[in-house]
């Protein structure tokens, strides 16, 4: 067999991991575009209330939804003294698709994955359509994400008159509430940013939760995502990647914060590393 | 058509699962493997799948296994329970198994499951199938692209008298096209009637072979 048809094997492979480990668990997508709608939500009405109270210029947008969602936490310093919370608005977002991606690879192997390896016949085919699962896996949580965030901004523009789905703006007297900022303005490279950051991050971690998955079991992919979380939220390092899922912690609102080109550098290593190391544990495990 | 094993050993987690096996099977003929839990028959089908790395060399028709070639180039197998996609039929099941070689169409599928005593247009998905059925379904997946080799454990567990005979049907029709059948059965009587030659395992070692 050629090497181009085993590339079509592969692919194929691929559509059975999405019909198995997405389409078929269509219910985890749909909890995370209500969670996304709830809690856009919450945030319109905060946001019009504020609008209604202070100011009477702007409208509450798409964007400062999202820039809302993705808000995370302020920088943490030790030598303020302050007790270490971490924010449930950062957490949840990595939860609930540390959930999604951790239950599927290892379960799928021990059950019809075994047959369907059989039928690639190839161990870093099947390996490499594991891991484009959890790429497109990652790609439809956050469309899940943002179709909850414009559905409710959506719904809201017919009944709030502080609330515009068709604005293509934001409103920067409720960006200066969420950020803490004193500037009129964010350049376009923030809200780059906030698209761009969090589905690197997110590649990064599950790539990563996937191989420790296969290498030391599902529940130590679990553990790893939420310690790299928590040690992010702990240090605004860069190599931290939650930091990336933070848009309190980028440059633009904190000067001290992360830049966009090394956070890309960093998760790009870090899904490379995750997916040839698992592919070397991989070649090499019993399947039994 | 041949599977020759040489000096193959397993060890996991510091016990011999395969000690030094020797064999050799050839095409058009069904073997049985005999054993107690434990005594290594899974274990030794999963080494000729390619799902465990072993020492020694398993040679297929002149590769060798794991050297050569990850996996058998024509293989059907069923190990310990099949496990499918609760929400879909059997049909569909098998179709998207099938679609990752796309070797065989419809026809070929339905053929399987016919075989197999299922009903291609049955609109239960496999949720709602009995053990039975769903150990008919396995046999079928194993089947259905007619391999050279065909692996089954167990598999008339589950399975009332027809589904019995008719794992005999199928064995007969395989291995009258040349396949080499490998399987493992508790049911002694039904295992010596269905095999062309009885390998005995014990503790992961060959203990005899009985043609």
């Amino acid at each position: 067999m050629g090497e181009l048809s085993k590339l079509h094997v592969m692919f194929n492979q691929l559509k059975l991991h999405i019909r198995e480990g997405i389409i078929v668990k269509w219910y985890l997508f749909l909890t995370v575009m209500l969670v996304s709608f709830s809690l856009s939500m919450v945030y319109i009405f905060i946001g019009n209330s504020a609008i209604e109270r202070y100011s009477d210029t702007q409208q509450l947008t798409f964007l400062n939804v999202v820039a809302y969602i993705f808000r995370g936490m302020q920088e943490y310093n030790p030598a303020e003294g302050k007790e270490f919370i971490i924010e449930d608005n950062y957490l949840i977002w990595n939860v609930m698709l540390a959930i999604i991606v951790g239950m599927y690879p290892l379960r799928n192997l021990k059950k019809m994955g075994k047959i369907s390896l059989l039928q690639v016949k190839n161990r870093l085919w099947w390996w490499l359509s594991i891991c484009l699962w959890s790429v497109v896996t990652v790609f439809l949580y956050y469309v899940m994400v943002y179709i909850g965030a414009f559905v409710a901004v959506f719904l809201m523009t017919f009944i709030m008159e502080n609330v515009n789905v068709f604005s293509s703006g934001f409103d920067i007297f409720l960006l200066k509430r969420v950020f803490g900022i004193t500037y009129d303005t964010v350049p376009v490279i923030f809200w780059i940013k906030i698209f761009v950051l969090p589905i690197c991050a997110s590649l990064a971690i599950s790539g990563m939760q996937v191989a420790l998955s296969f290498l030391a079991g599902e529940a130590v992919g679990y553990i790893s995502v939420i310690a790299v979380c928590i040690i992010s939220a702990f240090s605004m390092k860069p190599i931290w990647i939650g930091n990336c899922m933070m848009a309190k912690r980028y440059i633009e609102i904190n000067p001290n914060g992360i830049g966009m080109a090394i956070p890309i550098i960093i998760c790009l290593a870090v899904w490379i590393v995750s997916v040839s190391a698992g592919y070397i544990y991989f070649n090499n495990k019993d399947i039994l | 058509m041949y599977i020759d094993l040489k000096n193959v050993t397993k060890k996991l987690k510091g016990s011999v699962v395969l000690d030094d096996i020797n064999l050799h099977f050839e095409g058009g003929k069904v073997y049985g493997l005999k054993g107690k839990n434990g005594s290594g028959k899974t274990m030794l089908m999963r080494a000729i799948c390619g799902l465990i790395k072993t020492k020694g060399t398993i040679d297929i028709n002149g590769k060798i296994l794991g050297k050569d070639m990850s996996f058998p180039e024509s293989i059907g197998a069923l190990i310990e329970n099949p496990a499918f996609i609760a929400s879909y039929t059997g049909k569909k099941n098998l179709s998207v198994l099938a679609s990752i070689q796309k070797k065989i169409g419809e026809e070929q599928i339905c053929e399987a499951i016919r075989d197999v005593g299922l009903e291609p247009d049955d609109k239960r998905t496999y949720r709602k199938y009995s053990l039975g059925m769903k150990q008919r379904l396995g046999i079928a997946a194993a089947i259905m692209e007619n391999p050279d080799i065909i692996i089954l454990d167990e598999p008339i567990n589950a399975l009332d008298e027809s589904g019995a005979l008719q794992v005999r049907e199928i064995l007969k029709k395989h291995k009258e096209r040349g396949a080499i059948i490998i399987l493992a059965c508790h049911d002694t009587e039904e295992l010596e009637y269905l095999s062309d030659e009885i390998i005995n395992i014990y503790e992961g070692k060959i203990t005899s072979k009985v043609s």
